[in-house]
């Protein structure tokens, strides 16, 4: 007779399935799910809000909006960590619609990315393979399209602030963020993962 | 080229960074809606953003940050309080209704669905079967279920109010034994226990509850719901 022991920890499911029970109401799969994703969590609403008390706010919002509509989640448009950091991203912007705060340098942006080495092994396996796609094909880009990529995309701004910032006309702006974002669709597409 | 994607591919990149205001916003996804070019363009940058989104850094929160969400959770209806978990063994509890239960175990036979007190959500039944105890009384309702994840449901009529853990085994087919979790009755809330198990379980034929000293004291066939 041989008793295995195989009572799954929470721990180990995958985010789907802590997602799928975070939605029912379990609260321990709630402490995991909450735990696996704050420091991106906050992260992203750090950076989009400058504001660690607001940050905050942002992202309990987002772990409530989270288990809301954790059942409209669908793994076939992306996983579930960019479903709830676009969450987050969705709600630091508007919140931040009627205050702005420090202007935003962006390749403090870049330079804020960390290297995987200071990460746990599973963290920095997933965050590696983020960084080894989407980090070289920002580098390519020129310097002008890089940091109107950056503002608008991981700080949140729209292509005024960012003319604003970068002291340039909002068509120039806007120029600089769509060829700088169809270079690097281009380029991640080349490496096969569009 | 449709009438409105000129105006469509203008303002693309704001679409798909979020940074539109209303009506702008709406009337933009409602040309996307009807031309399939403009949405498969705006599901490409989207998709860029995403990718770029995912190498944000990881700042740690604030101490106290994960209670303050759980208690923000709670406060909404959305999570159910945590209940008492007394297992020697890593496990996690769906927490079920009274009358779940009492259905469970009253109705015993129609085990098919049963409903989770905080949403709608109903999970369906993979097998089920009546607990007896070794004298041959009915002592509850065991049920397998596959969604929202794999796991077992016991529910007991008459718990014990004892402190003393017994275990949960299910047997396969070819007589493999495997411990799924322990309870106490005293700590079960209506008589009722849930765990997760590996999707492999699902087809265990029969299961055992066992007390610490290995005595089996209650068990169950399991047959297809």
């Amino acid at each position: 007779m041989v008793v295995m022991t195989l009572a799954p920890r929470l721990e180990k499911l995958s985010d789907e399935a802590l997602l799928t029970a975070l939605g029912l109401g379990d609260p321990d799969a709630a402490v995991v799910f909450i735990r696996r994703f704050q420091a991106k969590v906050f992260g992203v609403a750090s950076l989009i809000t400058s504001d660690r008390v607001l940050a905050e706010d942002i992202a309990q919002q987002a772990f409530e909006r989270a288990w809301r509509h954790a059942g409209s989640y669908d793994g076939r448009r992306g996983s579930v960590a960019t479903w709830l950091l676009t969450i987050t991203r969705n709600l630091a912007i508007d919140a931040c619609r009627v205050r702005r705060a420090d202007p935003v340098d962006p390749e403090q942006l870049l330079a804020m990315l960390p290297p995987t080495g200071e990460l746990d092994p599973l963290a920095a396996a997933v965050h590696a393979d983020a960084m080894d796609r989407v980090r070289p094909a920002l580098a390519q880009l020129p310097a002008e399209q890089r940091r109107a990529v950056l503002l608008a995309t991981l700080a949140g701004r729209t292509t005024t602030e960012i003319g604003e910032i970068e002291g340039i006309p909002v068509p120039t702006a806007k120029s600089r963020l769509r060829l700088g974002l169809a270079k690097l669709r281009d380029s991640l597409a080349l490496q096969g993962l569009s | 080229m449709k009438p409105g994607c000129a105006a469509f591919a203008d303002q693309i990149e704001e679409l798909a960074l979020g940074s539109l205001d209303e009506p702008t916003r709406t009337e933009l996804l409602q040309h996307a809606a009807e031309c399939s070019q403009c949405r498969a363009r705006l599901d490409q940058l989207a998709w860029v953003t995403e990718q770029v989104l995912a190498t944000a850094p990881e700042i740690e929160p604030p101490a106290g940050f994960e209670d303050r969400v759980l208690a923000r959770l709670i406060d909404s209806g959305s999570v159910v309080a945590r209940a008492r978990s007394h297992s020697r063994s890593p496990s996690w509890r769906w927490l079920v209704t009274a009358a779940a239960a009492v259905a469970l175990v009253v109705g015993g036979f129609s085990v098919g669905h049963w409903q989770r007190r905080s949403t709608a959500a109903v999970t369906e039944a993979v097998s089920s079967g009546p607990i007896q105890r070794n004298d041959g009384t009915r002592a509850g309702t065991i049920v397998l279920a596959r969604t929202p994840v794999p796991h077992v449901l016991v529910a007991m009529t008459q718990p014990r109010p004892s402190t003393e853990p017994v275990q949960c085994i299910l047997i396969g087919p070819d007589g493999r034994r495997t411990d799924v979790g322990s309870w106490t009755y005293a700590d079960v809330e209506h008589g009722a226990w849930a765990v997760g198990i590996d999707s492999s379980l699902l087809g265990s034929a029969r299961m055992e509850i066992v007390d610490a000293r290995g005595k089996v004291l209650a068990a169950a066939a399991l047959s297809p719901a």
